[in-house]
Order: structure tokens, then sequence, then C-alpha cells
């Protein structure tokens, strides 16, 4: 039974890219599938998805390493790029999440998505979206990483610009794409440089990008480079994964892709996507352990990056850009725990805030339909739990905090910043909380609730795994944000007369405002530039003068040599006519003798040239 | 003898001419509909005759028939097909066919004529892909300036439709003269080693000639085939060009006449002079760098939706001579890949362009909006074939790069060939600026003030449909071209890999 579960991974892969085909093939050629149709194909995917991921987690467990199935893709000598599948154990449990997430978002979405008319395009993309990401953490090799990489980056922007009749969204989808395109870029450098120096300095020159072939890739690697060069090519994959994964100063386009509707942001933004940046991390670690200075600039990174979301977020009241500043800073502590070397840590966190931020947004959604006329926001229990417990004032987030401090407690300054982190995640949770909390006003749809209240469920169920690590000073600092949060806005919820410095946090520090103004300015000022030079090169029209050059150049030499010969040619002509008025005056035989001798000297001149021609062709032969 | 086995190159080549000459004469009955589609079904038989050469394809053609030109220099009518030819026709034979699908709704006066010339223009681009000796090949090469110059100024779509084919064939037959005199040189420089007098052009050999000998002659042959490229500061024919021509020509010149001057170059210059393009090479990286990012600069700061996909053209063209610079097989294959590729999805963005013109009558993208609400057939096909463009993975323009990147990376000759691949690379990004500037302002957000009144015709949905399937064949099993070209002659044992 394991085994055939483990068997049929590449099926349950591959099915949700059949049903995205099947649903766009059909609408292309204008065949309507029954909504009925649509959702059954695609929850279908996701069960059996999850029945395998889970069905083959003993199989996993027992064997370390799983041969892995591939196909050729392309192959040009030695050079072999596959595609296949491989599993491990934390591409299991990704794909297990991935999966848990997909399914109940999916049953979630048929709910939340009745009212809309593009509901078959919204369920093709769903399924684009779990084809992609679960051939992403099944890859067995860089390359198939990098594709699936690609695609899901397109499907969060076909998401984002899902209704496209409005300009905000589509401006906000064409800003993920391109802040996504450019970590794609420098990530795909990392790969190109990697492979080549790979294949440069061993021998037998071999090709793969295999994950099985990682340490002695990086080994190879790391002898022949100088430390600029190695850091240089590591900063290559690692932007890559923090612009992935939301962390500074790449995060600007978690924000944008708020504009998504919020099944969506619960499943790509929040606990799916944006992990791929953090799960490539740890695929890549045994080439990044070489450095040291490399794993403290991924914790650097990291913690910068969750206090300065964290500040953002407790400035800001738009909920989803919350949660969404939110969700980059719980990135952070994960890039965190990597950097420390703790990649259980980061993993086990990775999992637990995925469930709990899709519960938040599920939950969100829930009381804030975007398809209903109601104009104030309001959050329901499940929120408030949500925000208990991702605060780390319960169950397994509570354990893991304590877990980070105890990784952090020996460097001083790392550990007091996580504090500071804990601090701020609990004073903008709990400020959500205090701010939209509306008792009547639950949800109003029986099933979204039961989803959220599945996830929520699960994320509570997980803490037998994780061992209780006593209460410490994270718990007490977090209990402290909250309840002071809480009794403040309770207090004041009024957040006009705000000052100047609240509202420049609550915008990003000015980097978004950045992003949005200035660099497409550059850009189209560069652009600008380029076409004024075209427009020169077009005008001055290089060939066309060079021609008008030769052409003037043998006008010249037309009058200048050639019209000499012609004027002295027609003064012979005229003597010799003068001659011939005087030899008609004369006597008829003198004009005859004339003639012959004309005659001849045009024969003898043609015979010579005619033979001087065939010798000459002769000789070529 | 004349050669009249099934499978005759001649007859491959002059077969469209043969059809156009029918369609010509007071044979063909005058209605507009038999034109078009005896002209569609020519091009159909074509194709499938074309795909009977793949399918019989074994070690290459060569003409039995070869009737003398000029027999003094050993000039001869001879057609040779190989590998990259063969690829070569089938693209040709497919997109011909594709424009003269989309022709219907674009012509709209004499039909005849443009159906007869369109053919003609066929059998001529034909014979420079199959053509096996050098001043045939010149003959073909001039040969095509004519129809395509009565295609662009007769039925083109612009105000300066005239003035941009006068241009357009300026520009080529300037640059043809200095190919002609690098092909007489050749061709003295060989006759000098081999001392027979052999056009034939796989009989040419310059081993022995000095070194700068032969740069000059590459030099002024990729003067040349670099209008055809086009090569950056010889480029300007090509915006008008394309943008002036109807838009089923401008599928056929951005699809596939820009690629015969690649093939010329990897023909003539890397198989005929190695030494002297090895020598080249890093400088011709250097311009494909600059065509490549320069050119994409400049797409995102038009406005005329046909011009923002030339200029695309121009900087997907310097990632073909990229990979042709890289001198190794993987560059190599990743460049005729990326022929392809952009052949395919050239021909669908200047389609989709065309589109919009016919309904929305104008091309200013700053006058166009919305569009998806009123087309979301078409919106779905331009989001696929601009996703494309983009180089996304499982499609085919994204093979094409990646191993025309990772093919100069690995060019041994040159350390700036490493510097000049990486830097090609914000390509992507540039790219996707100016692609997404086209999808977005174009079909998003409200309806402007041009409201088109009609979702795509039946026969623009079959053209569209085949590019797009045709683009995810590709993507998804890139081996079906690779395994073509590995097959092939270019390079063996050089570079790295």
């Amino acid at each position: 039974m394991m085994e055939f579960c483990f068997d049929n991974l590449i099926f349950v892969v591959l099915y949700p890219l059949w049903v995205f085909l099947l649903i766009g093939v059909g609408r292309f050629f204008a065949v309507k599938m029954s909504r009925f149709m649509i959702s059954f194909l695609t929850i279908l995917g996701s069960v059996l998805g999850l029945l395998c991921s889970m069905g083959a987690v003993p199989v996993v467990f027992q064997e370390q390493v799983l041969s892995p199935t591939e196909f050729t893709f392309i192959k040009i000598n030695d050079l072999a790029l596959n595609i296949g599948i491989s599993i491990d154990k934390i591409s299991l449990i990704c794909l297990t999440l991935l999966f848990l997430v997909s399914l109940l978002v999916q049953v979630y979405s048929i709910s939340y998505m009745r009212l809309e008319k593009k509901f078959y395009r919204f369920f093709a993309y769903l399924n684009l979206f779990t084809f992609a990401m679960s051939a992403l953490f099944v890859a067995p090799n860089l390359f198939q990483l990098y594709i699936m990489w690609e695609i899901v980056g397109l499907v969060s922007y076909l998401f984002v610009g899902f209704k496209y009749t409005n300009p905000l969204k589509s401006f906000a989808s064409i800003k993920v794409f391109l802040i996504n395109r450019v970590g794609d870029v420098t990530l795909l450098a990392g790969i190109l440089s990697i492979m080549y120096i790979a294949t440069m300095y061993s021998t037998p020159r071999f090709i793969t990008l295999d994950f099985s072939d990682l340490n002695f890739i990086s080994a190879i690697t790391y002898a022949h480079t100088n430390e600029t060069t190695f850091l240089i090519l590591c900063m290559l994959f690692l932007l890559g994964a923090f612009v992935k994964s939301a962390q500074f100063p790449f995060q600007s386009w978690l924000l944008s892709a708020m504009k998504a509707p919020t099944p969506v942001s619960a499943l790509i933004h929040s606990s799916t996507l944006v992990v791929a940046g953090v799960f490539l991390i740890i695929k890549l670690l045994p080439l990044f352990t070489l450095s040291a200075t490399v794993m403290s600039v991924i914790a650097v990174v990291g913690i910068f990056t969750a206090l300065y979301s964290s500040l953002c977020a407790v400035c800001q009241t738009n909920v989803k850009k919350v949660l969404a500043y939110s969700t980059s800073a719980n990135l952070g502590l994960m890039m965190l725990a990597i950097g420390f070397g703790n990649v259980d840590l980061a993993i086990a966190y990775l999992i637990i805030h995925g469930l709990i931020k899709a519960a938040m947004f599920l939950s969100y959604g829930a009381s804030n339909n975007e398809y209903s006329d109601k104009t104030s926001i309001s959050l329901s229990h499940s929120f408030v739990f949500a925000s208990i417990l991702l605060s780390g004032l319960l169950f397994v987030p509570l354990n893991l905090k304590e877990m980070f401090y105890d990784l952090l407690k020996g460097n001083t300054i790392f550990g007091l910043e996580f504090l500071l982190v804990c601090l701020l995640a609990s004073l903008y949770l709990g400020r959500l909380c205090a701010l939209y909390y509306k008792n009547g006003n639950v949800g109003r749809n029986l099933v979204e609730i039961v989803v959220v209240w599945t996830l929520l469920f699960v994320s509570v169920a997980l803490s037998p795994f994780v061992k209780f690590q006593g209460i410490g000073l994270p718990f007490i600092i977090a209990l402290i944000g909250f309840v002071f949060a809480i009794v403040i806005t309770l207090k004041n919820k009024k957040y006009k007369d705000v000052g100047f410095v609240y509202q420049w946090v609550s915008r990003g520090f000015g980097i978004n405002k950045f992003y949005k103004k200035t660099c497409p300015a550059i850009y189209y000022s560069i652009s600008r530039a380029c076409f004024l030079l075209d427009t020169l090169i077009a005008e001055n029209q290089l060939l066309l003068r060079l021609a008008r050059f030769m052409v003037r150049i043998s006008y010249w030499i037309e009058k200048n040599v050639f019209d000499i010969f012609g004027r002295i040619l027609v003064h012979f002509v005229r003597f010799a006519s003068m001659e011939v008025e005087v030899a008609q005056v004369k006597n008829s035989q003198t004009y005859i003798t004339y003639g012959v001798l004309i005659v001849v000297s045009i024969l003898v001149t043609i015979l010579l040239t005619y033979s001087l021609i065939i010798n000459n062709l002769g000789g070529l032969r | 003898m004349p050669d009249f086995s099934i499978l005759s190159l001649p007859i491959l080549v002059l077969l469209p001419l043969i059809f156009g000459l029918y369609i010509l004469t007071p044979l063909c009955p005058q209605s507009e509909v038999f034109v078009r589609r005896f002209a569609k079904g020519a091009s159909v038989f074509h194709l499938f005759y074309t795909g009977l050469f793949l399918a019989f394809y074994n070690k290459g053609f060569v003409s039995m028939w070869q009737p003398t030109w000029i027999g003094t220099i050993g000039c001869k009518f001879g057609f040779v097909m190989d590998e990259l030819a063969l690829l070569m026709t089938i693209l040709t034979s497919l997109i011909f066919t594709l424009a003269i699908i989309a022709s219907k709704a674009h012509i709209r006066k004499a039909h005849k004529l443009y159906y007869a010339l369109f053919l003609f223009f066929e059998s001529t681009i034909l014979g420079i892909f199959n053509v096996g000796d050098a001043f045939t090949f010149f003959l073909f090469w001039e040969l095509e300036l004519i129809p395509a110059y009565f295609l662009i100024a007769h039925w083109g779509e612009g105000v300066e439709s005239k003035r941009s084919a006068m241009k357009f064939v300026l520009y080529t037959f300037i640059g043809s003269l200095f190919m002609l005199l690098g092909l007489i040189l050749l061709h003295y420089f060989s006759f000098l080693v081999t001392g027979s007098m052999n056009a034939e052009i796989s009989a040419y050999d310059m081993n022995g000639v000095g070194l700068i000998l032969q740069v000059l002659v590459s030099v002024l042959l990729l003067i040349g085939f670099g209008v055809k490229l086009p090569i950056v500061p010889i480029h300007s024919w090509l915006p008008d060009a394309h943008t002036d021509a109807p838009t089923p020509v401008s599928m056929v010149l951005a699809g596939v006449l820009l690629k015969t001057g690649a093939y010329a170059i990897i023909r003539f210059n890397l198989q005929l002079l190695p030494e002297a393009f090895k020598a080249l090479a890093p400088i011709l990286a250097l311009i494909a760098l600059v065509n490549i990012i320069f050119a994409a600069l400049v797409a995102y700061a038009q406005t005329d939706i046909k011009r923002i996909v030339a200029f695309s053209s121009i900087s997907n063209m310097g990632l073909v001579l990229l990979g042709i610079c890289s001198i190794n097989k993987i560059g190599l294959t990743g460049s005729i890949f990326h022929m392809v590729a952009h052949g395919l999805i050239t021909a669908g963005l200047f389609m989709v362009c065309g589109i919009v013109f016919l309904r929305c009558k104008t091309r200013d993208i700053t006058c166009l909006g919305g569009l998806a609400q009123k087309m979301p057939r078409l919106f779905g096909f331009a989001t696929i074939i601009v996703v494309a463009a983009v180089g996304m993975p499982l499609l085919p323009a994204f093979i094409g790069e990646v191993l025309t990147v990772l093919g100069a990376m690995a060019a041994e000759f040159s350390v700036i060939m490493k510097f000049i691949a990486l830097l090609s690379l914000p390509m992507l990004i540039c790219a996707s600026c100016y692609m997404l500037k086209f999808l977005h302002q174009g079909f998003f957000g409200q309806l402007s003030v041009c409201k088109p009144n009609s979702d795509i015709m039946n026969h623009e949905f079959v053209v569209l449909s085949i590019i797009v399937l045709c683009l995810l064949v590709l993507g998804v099993y890139p081996m079906s071209i690779i395994n073509i070209v590995n097959a092939s002659f270019i390079m063996g044992g050089n570079g790295i890999w």
C-alpha cells in the first residue's frame, strides 16, 4: 500500500496539469465544463495527492535516499538536463503541506468564488499552481526546480491580474512579475555558472545538476573559485531565494500580490509559493555551508527582514497587508534558523506558519468576501484564535519560539532582536484583533468556516510532535505585547491623526514608493535615451550614407576621368569629319581608301580582342 | 537529367513558384475565393511535401539535376539539403502556410498578384536555405527582394509603406554588394588553394590562406548577412519594413526572412572560415550583446505595437548571433532552436497585432485598452504567446535562451564570452518589461475609445492555435528539434561540451 502510494506520486504530480489543460483547451474550443465537473476534478487531484503523499511518508522515512525517476528533457553530447521526480524527507513534508492547504483552499474557493463568472479560469490556474509547486518540491535537480520556480511565479502573476478590468490590479501584477523576474534571472545566472564551473573542472566531465551530486559540485566549485567569486556565486542563488521569499528589500511584491483573490493569498502568498525560497536554500545547503560568510548573510538578512517587516506591520491597518508583512517577517525567521544551521526548526516553523497563515487569510476572506457589498471589515473567532497561535502564546508556535530563543541565546544581538520581533508580532496581531473583531458578524458560509477550523485543528494537532520547552522569555514578552496592544487599541480607536513617521513606516520606509515611482521612471528614461539613439542611427542611415558617398565618388570619377576621354574623342571626331569633308571635295579614290582602312582596322581590333579573350579563358580552364 | 524521384529538391524549391505562376495565368479563375483557396491548398500541399522530406530524411539530400549556370567559373544550379536546411525549410513552409491563411482578412486588393508574389517569395527563401552553390545562393538572396518589395510597398498597412519597402531593398542591396565582393574573393582564394573552379559551398577550401585575408572575406560577408540578421548599427530598415508591411508579410519577414541571415552566417562564416570567425567571435558577441540589450530597451519606448514586436525581433536575433559566436555545439543548438522558437513566437505576435489593428483601426498602444473584455479568446492566445516571448520555461524561447547562454559561457577561446553571456541574461527582464507593456496596455484595464466589435474569426483561430500548439510541443519536448540538430554536422569536439 505504501509502495503503491509512493509509486503513484508522479501521477499525482502530473494530474493537476492534465486538469489544467482539460479546462484550458476546452475553453478555447468553447466547450464549457460544468462548475461541478471542474470542482470535482480539481478536488479529486488534491485528495489523491494528499493520500499519496501521506501514504508515502513511512516509505520515505525508512529509507534515506530513494532513486529518482527521470526523463530526458535536453540532451546534447554530455549535457543532460532531466526532469523527473525524487523524494526525500523535506520534499515530502512540503508536498504534504501543499496538498493539504491546496485541498482546503479549493474546497473553500468553490464557496468563495461562487459569484465569479470566470470560475473555470480560477480553477485552471489553481491546478496549474498545484502542478508547478509539487513538481518544484519533488525536483531531482536544480534545472527542474528552476523551471517550476518560474512557473509558480507566472501563476502568481496570473492570479494577481485575475480581474483584468481593474487597472490597479493590472499594475500590481506587472510589479509582481517583474520583481520576481529579477530573482529568477539571478538564480538562472547562478545555476548556469555553477554548471559551467562544475563541468569545467571535473574529470571525467559530467553535467547533471542533481541534488544528489550537490556535495561533489559544491566541493569543486569551492576549490576552483577564490573567496570573492564564491561569495558572488552564492549571492546569485541567495538573491533568487530572497526575492521569492519576500526578504528585504524585495518584499514589496508580496504586498502588491495581496490584490489577488483571498483564497489565492492563502494558498500561494502565505504557505506555499513564498516558502520556495526557503526550500531552495535548504536544498542548496551543501554549497552554502562551505562559507561561513554566506551563512551569516542568510541569518542577517533573515533577522533584518523580520524586524523591518514587523515594524511596517505594526503601523499598517490594512488586514491583508499586515498579514503579508507578517508572512515576510516569519519567512525571515526561517532564514534565521537556517543561517544558524538548524534546518529542522526552519521546516517545523515553515509548516506551522503555513497552516496558521492560510487559516488567517481564509478566515479574513470568510467574513469579508470581495463579492459582497459589505464595506466595514470584520474578523471572527477563528482569526483571533489563529492570531493567538501565531503570536506564540499557545501550542506549537509557543514551543518553536522557545527553540528559536534557545538557538539564539548565545548571540546577544540576535537574541534581543528576536525578542523584539516576538514583541512586534504580538503587537500587530493583537491590534488587528482588537480593531476589527466583531462578535455578531462571523462568516456566513458554513463551508468556509469548516475549512478554516480544519486548518487550525491540524496545526493544533501537530503539537504532540514538538517537545514542550517550558515557558520562557518569548512567551512572556508576546503575552505582554498582545495584552498591551488590545488594551491600547480598545482605548483609542482613531488612527487618523498619526505622525509623519508612523505613515512613513506604514508605507514600508519608502521602499514601496521607490519601486513604484523611481524604478519605472529610471527604466523608461534609459529606454527613451536608447530610442533617441536609435532614431539617430535610423536618420543617419549608415549604409545609405555609404552608398551615397560611393555614388558621389563614381560621379566625380565619371566627370573628371572618363569625361576627358570623351572630350578627346569628340575632338578627334570633329577633326575626322573635317578631313572627310575635305576628301569629299577632293576625289573618290581617297574616300574609298579611307573607308577600307577603317573597316580593316575595326575587323583587326575585333579579331585581336576575341582571340585574346579565348586564349585567356582557355588559360583559366 | 532531371531528377524525377518523388523527393526532389528543385521541385521542393520551385513548387510555390509554379503554383504562383499558375495563379497569374488566364487559366486560373478570377474569383478571389478561388485564388485564396488555391494558394492555401498549394501551401498546405507544400507543407506536406516538406514533411515527406522530414520523414525520409537520411544524411541529407542532393539534387541529381544540376544544370550549369556559368560554366567557366563552375556555377551550377545545385540544391543541397542538410539538417539545418531541413529545419529551416519546415519552419519556412509552416510560417508561409500560416501567413497565407492569415491573409484572408488583411488583403483587400489585387488578390491574384498578391498570392502569386507571396508564393514566389516562398520559393526564393526556400532557395536560400536549400542551395548548394555560392552564386546561386546570391541569386536567390537578391531575387527575394523583388516580391518582398512589392508585397510591402503595394499592400502595406502603413502610410509610408513605399518608402519603407525602398529602404528595405536599398539596405539589403548595399549589404549584398559587400557580400558579393566577399563571395568573389572567397571563390578566388578557394580557386588558388584547390586549383579548380567550383562554386559549391561544400567544396570551398580556405586552408592556407592568410588569416588577415580570411578575416577580410569574413567581414565582407558579415556586412551582407548582418543587414538581414540584423546587427545593430545597420538594423534600421527592420522596424520600418515590419511595421509597414501587411500582417502576413510581417509574419514572414520576422518569422523566416531574418533567419536567412543567421543561416548564412552559420553556412559561410562558421563553416567555411572557422579561423577567421574564431578571431571575430568576441567582437561579434559584443555586438550581439548590444543587439540584445539595446533593442530590448528601445522596444519599451515604442508606442506602436508592431514596432514593439519588431524591436523584440532584433533583440532575439542578437541572442541567435551570440549562440553562433560561442562556436560550440550547445551554443549552436541553442541558437538554431531559438531561431525556430522565435520564428513561431514573432509570427504569433504579429498575428495578434494584425487582429487588433483590423478591429481597432489603430496600432497606437496609448489608444488601446481593455480588449480582453471584448476579445477573450484573443486575450488567451495573446497571453500564451507573450508568456512564451518572455522566456517562460516549458515554452520554447526559454530553452533557446538557456542553451545559448550556456554555450556562450562554455566558449573556450575567450574569457570575455563568459561575461557577455552573463550580461545578456537581463534580457529576460527587459523582455518581460516590453512584452507586459504590450499585453497590459492592450488587453487589461477598462475599454478605451477603440472598441473592437468581434472576437477572432475562425481562420485566425486556426492560425493562432497552430502556433500555440507548436510552441507547447517544442517547449515540452525540445528534443524533437535537438535530435535533428544533434545528428548534424556543425561542430564536432569544439568547446568543452
